[in-house]
């Protein structure tokens, strides 16, 4: 592979970094999907748990085949067809997951800064800067998250510090009050969620070392999930369980009722731009990964002619694919998440493994006779 | 029958493809066919026509000068030809004295012109270099470079000594890279002086300069200078192929030079740094990178250039470093300033008044009642007024430019708030920029900056801050997919160096700073051994 097109392995646990956090700290799904209450710091251990796993086994799989994508390896795999089928369940999910990170920030945007813009403006806005970054090539996008990451980790530590006066363990307290049933509901939304991490098996194909990819995905991961497990103990403890469910944006709530000091009244700006540095860095990501994953499909050499369209459905989607902010959050309702996760996590999984399995057995077995 | 002459008679149109030219004598052809009639020249057997050649080819040009002689008991004639005010007045006539007086002492015989013409070029001149020449091309070139030709008739040959020398104007401190600690001496025009200023700096037979002739008319001697060893060959080898490429008439400032070998075509940001000062061009090349000096300008390119160097001054590195670290980081932050804050401004006061605290805001609010015009408007006004004002200001005598500040100051200023056509605020924020501006270091960042410094204006004023968002992203986006010479340009941030960071916002101080940049090879590594920060009595002991 060309040295042009690669990023370092720092680059990528930054992009899986901001990629993973953004989402997950500004809505705060264990939380607003599920009534785990003041338990809802357990339910992100369970998450952390649970995507790690996820994450094992995708990159397990990709490490055997270092050089390829998904696309490729999956026709090997399965076969041409069921292979080609795979492939497109996958790009859907790329095109879905960042189109609903894209919605989100817009209803946020639109309701708390810009009131009388339309929302298709400014999510065009945010692809627009995506798809100039991706059609600048995967190298451009890996040194783009070198430098927003530090103004990122910058602005995730404010989130952490400034509510700590605020901190109140009793409202963490009692522990288990319902069981463990509310806890598990309220992992399954944001375990889902990783199916988002399938862009590793693109993108890890442009690393400079695929073979340690697993790594760097997992301590990335980790660290991501762990301050979401903090995070999610600051906002409860603080803004207690009640008031915390009710909210849409929790973080942006607690940040908002802050006042650091007279002078800095506002300071979810910081949040704001934070999380749309992230946003940009996954739907660039994804964008990335979709694009690559349809011209790898069609045998084109270039991704980059496809970017810009790709762009245009990338925005009519982010406005057309839910009627308002509510019914995102009713898909986001556990019920039917996690009935979706099937479908995007454990069957494709489940597919690749198993022929990969069966295939090993047989040439084992094909070897000895 | 002359049947070539008889054809053009009854055919005209043939006229132009049979006309026969005389040797030298082309006087209504256009510039490529004069330029290959020259090539295909030869010196002559006859003086006369040599001499003839000289002033059709020159058009008896003012500054081309014949001085006749002859020589021996044959009288044979010749003709020194040199070019006036390229050459050195003295090395002529030593040439000539030469030619006349000691040739008196050798033995008078008759000899032949051939003879005469060996006993010229062994024994009598005296002289730098002498190289023997045939072709009229590069005898011509050699002219052009103030070389002193030397003819005998009935000899097809021509003796090229070496006599330049002109006026050059004096080693001055470069007005526009001025440090307060430092060397007093800049590049001038003269390409001979500026390698003898960097080889004065760095005596390494290593250092090596490698001269390429660009400009089809102008000939412009171009030196690729880089230390031999510690640059990359791949490097060298690439700034080597895209200078080869370049086919244009003339090469009058490094700056033509700049445009056809930059990276990309549309770079809003200089990726090839200049400058006027021997010690900076000597402090990159001792890094592994490479300097193109280009005959009569000042102005030298260092190529690959990162970000960071067009934010560093020459004497970041004379004073001490826990200073200069702050300096820099100041440096940094208030170029960021000098394009983000009249956006911010707006943007802030038009779309997100409630992140203001309320007496700021009620304060801004009072001081805009009356002014006629919405705060984008006033602001791109105030910011195209004071652009206005820089730009009469540069190209104007120091008498006059004083007298612009003053109207400036006072009809901008004063009379403006005065008047109630702008709010104090706004003229804050102007003169905030401008300082902010005036700490740039590098001129051609600065320009950038002015540029987008509107454009960050007007995303400011139509969306507020999710505008400057959209604006930080695609300058982010813009910087990291731009390459100088293969390197990133954003690096050691963007890729993340660790070690190069000792050079970068920050100055690590010298003895910390083990090892060179790591460029495309990474030859040499290390600068110097480990172990030499300076240390007090008692620690010396401690570590005995």
């Amino acid at each position: 592979m060309n040295k042009n097109y690669q990023i370092a392995n720092r680059q990528l646990w930054f992009i899986l970094f901001m990629l993973r956090s953004t989402i997950i700290i500004s809505t705060l799904p264990v939380i607003t999907t599920a009534d785990s209450m003041q338990d809802a710091w357990l339910s992100a251990l369970v998450t952390l748990v649970g995507s790690e796993i996820f994450l094992f086994l995708i990159s397990l799989l990709d490490i055997r085949f270092p050089q390829q994508t998904i696309i490729e390896y999956s026709q090997k795999l399965l076969g041409r067809l069921p292979g080609i089928g795979l492939s497109f369940l996958l790009l859907w999910i790329f095109l879905q997951f960042s189109v609903i990170e894209l919605r989100i920030y817009a209803e946020v945007i639109k309701n708390t800064f810009l009131p009388q813009t339309p929302l298709i403006f400014l999510s065009a806005v945010i692809v627009l800067a995506a798809s100039l970054c991706v059609y600048n090539g995967i190298e451009t996008l890996g040194r783009c998250a070198d430098l927003l990451f530090f103004l990122y980790i910058i602005m995730i530590a404010f989130i952490i510090i400034i509510p700590l006066p605020e901190v109140d363990f009793q409202n963490l307290k009692p522990i288990f009050a319902r069981g463990l049933g509310p806890v598990i509901r309220g992992a399954i939304t944001p375990v889902t969620y990783a199916a988002q991490l399938w862009v590793l098996t693109i993108i890890s194909s442009t690393t400079e070392k695929p073979k340690k990819i697993l790594n760097t995905a997992l301590s990335s991961i980790g660290l991501s999930l762990t301050i979401l497990v903090l995070v999610a103990i600051i906002t409860v403890s603080s803004l207690g369980p009640q008031e915390t469910v009710r909210a849409t944006f929790p973080v942006l709530t607690l940040i908002r009722s802050i006042e650091v000091s007279p002078f800095l009244q506002r300071t979810e700006v910081l949040i704001m731009f934070s999380w749309g540095f992230g946003l940009f860095i996954s739907v660039s990501t994804h964008l990335f990964a979709g694009s690559q994953g349809i011209s790898q499909l069609l045998n084109l050499h270039n991704h980059r002619n496809l970017v810009f369209p790709m762009g245009l459905i990338w925005i009519y989607m982010s406005i057309h694919g839910f009627e308002n902010i509510f019914a995102l959050n009713s898909f986001f309702s556990p019920r039917i998440f996690g009935t979706y996760s099937f479908f995007i996590l454990i069957l494709p999984l489940a597919l690749l493994w198993g022929s990969y399995l069966v295939r090993k057995i047989l040439n084992a077995g094909g070897k000895k006779t | 029958m002359d049947w070539s002459k008889f054809i053009t008679k009854i055919n005209p149109l043939k006229k132009n493809k049979s006309k026969v030219y005389e040797m030298g004598d082309f006087k209504d052809l256009d510039l490529q066919a004069r330029i290959d009639q020259t090539d295909k020249l030869k010196v002559a057997r006859k003086l006369k026509k040599n001499l003839k050649i000289f002033c059709n080819v020159f058009g008896n040009s003012f500054d081309l000068n014949i001085r006749t002689f002859t020589v021996g008991e044959n009288e044979i004639p010749g003709a020194l030809v040199y070019m006036a005010g390229l050459s050195d007045n003295a090395e002529v006539e030593n040439i000539l004295k030469s030619l006349k007086i000691e040739l008196l002492k050798i033995e008078q015989r008759k000899l032949s012109a051939e003879k005469m013409y060996n006993i010229i070029n062994k024994k009598i001149i005296n002289n730098r270099a002498i190289n023997k020449m045939q072709d009229y091309s590069k005898i011509f070139s050699e002219l052009t470079l103030g070389s002193t030709a030397v003819l005998l008739d009935g000899v097809p040959e021509a003796i090229i000594c070496e006599t330049r020398g002109f006026e050059v104007r004096n080693i001055e401190e470069p007005k526009n890279e001025i440090t307060i600690r430092g060397p007093r001496d800049g590049f001038v025009e003269n390409i001979n002086v500026n390698t003898s200023l960097i080889r004065q700096r760095i005596r390494t037979p290593n250092l090596w300069f490698k001269e390429y002739k660009i400009g089809k008319l102008s000939k412009t001697s171009i030196l690729i200078t880089y230390i031999k060893g510690l640059a990359s060959e791949e490097l060298v080898e690439e700034v080597e192929s895209r200078l080869k490429g370049i086919e244009v008439d003339q090469i009058l400032e490094s700056g033509f030079i700049q445009d056809y070998i930059q990276e990309q075509k549309y770079a809003i940001f200089p990726t090839i740094l200049r400058s006027e000062r021997p010690d900076k061009v000597c402090s990159s090349l001792t890094q592994g990178k490479v300097a193109i000096l280009t005959a009569n300008t000042p102005f030298v390119l260092i190529m690959p250039a990162t970000f960071n160097m067009f934010l560093q001054s020459a004497d970041d590195y004379y004073e001490p470093f826990i200073i200069i670290n702050f300096i820099r980081i100041l440096r940094h932050i208030s170029y960021f300033m000098s394009f983000l804050i009249p956006g911010l401004y707006v943007g802030v006061v038009n779309y997100h008044p409630e992140l203001l605290p309320a007496n700021l805001l009620l304060r801004i609010a009072a001081t805009r009642e009356g002014v006629p015009f919405p705060l984008i408007v006033e602001s791109l006004i105030m910011e195209a007024t004071f652009e206005l004002l820089r730009e009469a200001g540069l190209r104007l005598p120091t008498a006059i430019g004083s007298a612009v500040t003053i109207v400036g100051a006072l009809v901008v200023g004063e009379a403006a708030i005065n008047a109630g056509l702008v709010s104090p605020p706004m003229v804050i924020i102007v003169a905030l920029t401008a300082i902010a501006s005036f700490t740039v270091p590098a001129y051609e960042l600065g320009i950038t900056g002015r540029f987008i410094r509107f454009v960050f204006l007007f995303l400011g004023g139509s969306m507020g801050l999710f505008g400057i968002q959209f604006g930080i992203l695609a300058l982010i986006i813009h910087l990291c997919s731009l390459r100088s010479f293969g390197q990133p340009f954003l690096q050691p941030f963007a890729p993340f160096i660790r070690e190069d960071i000792q050079d970068s916002i920050f100055r690590f101080p010298f003895w910390r700073m083990i090892n060179r940049p790591k460029l495309l090879d990474h030859r040499d590594k290390q600068r110097q051994k480990k172990g030499q920060e300076p240390s007090t009595p008692e620690e010396e002991e401690e570590r005995k």
